[in-house]
């Protein structure tokens, strides 16, 4: 049984070679680190809460127009 | 350990530098999961992107070794990710055209070639999980505590997985009449 394992994994080392022994473990790499920035750095859209609460904040002011100043101030 | 606290603090400054002192270690550790250098370029940007993301629940002080806390953490992450992508990628690999139509001669070398291919097809048809454990132990011959370390499993499970992935191999190549 055990010489069974040994043969199928001797055998399957000879079909799917180690990386080390393959042109993948002397590949050259380009510099990755651009891509992983711009994915930390994209600018993500709103939620619809941010958007509902964007409205809220435009029809109080379409509304109370003076509420702006006073925003203004508080600012 | 002060550039893992700035980490998980969120500074880029010490996220770049750990991106430099890890990118090939988890690069060449995901080549030898997914076999493809441009997959494994594409799933170690995803790797270092998703640990940005999850920075909060690093914590540096939980083990005796930051740098060996965070490679293993990372090699995680890459785990899941190749086996996702095992997972998707999972399908037969035709024999390309001048292969198939070759008359090829039945010579022992080309008999031996065809076995190969024959074994290299059927693994690849095994379930990602026991893949990949079969792949770091019986092809790269990785020690079985780091697997279930990368894996997040048992010693025990690991184990498991190869023979399982064995088995399950031995059963497909005797379908196919190849005996290794």
């Amino acid at each position: 049984m055990r010489d069974d394992v040994e043969d199928m994994v001797r055998a399957l080392r000879s079909a799917v070679p180690p990386a080390e022994a393959t042109a993948l473990a002397g590949a050259t790499t380009r510099d990755l680190w651009p891509e992983v920035l711009a994915r930390i750095t994209v600018r993500r859209a709103p939620t619809r809460a941010e958007w509902a609460l964007l409205a809220a904040g435009l029809a109080w002011l379409a509304f109370f127009p003076q509420g702006a100043v006073a925003l203004f101030l508080l600012l | 350990m002060e550039l893992f606290e700035r980490f998980a603090r969120g500074e880029l400054a010490a996220f770049e530098t750990l991106f430099r002192q890890f990118e090939r270690q988890v690069q060449g550790y995901i080549v030898r999961l997914v076999r493809d250098q441009a997959v494994a370029e594409e799933l170690t940007v995803e790797t270092f992107w998703r640990a940005h993301r999850a920075r909060a629940c690093f914590d540096p002080g939980r083990s005796g070794d930051a740098r060996q806390s965070f490679g293993g953490w990372l090699r995680r992450i890459a785990t899941n990710l190749a086996i996702d992508h095992l997972r998707r990628d999972r399908r037969e690999v035709p024999l390309s055209d001048d292969q198939a139509a070759l008359p090829a001669p039945a010579t022992e070398a080309v008999l031996e070639r065809e076995q190969r291919e024959a074994i290299a097809r059927a693994f690849r048809q095994l379930p990602p999980s026991l893949r990949v454990a079969a792949t770091l132990a019986l092809v790269e011959e990785q020690k079985h505590s780091d697997i279930a370390d990368a894996l997040g499993i048992s010693v025990g499970a690991v184990k498991n997985r190869i023979f399982r992935a064995v088995r399950l191999l031995r059963r497909r190549l005797e379908q196919l009449g190849v005996k290794p």
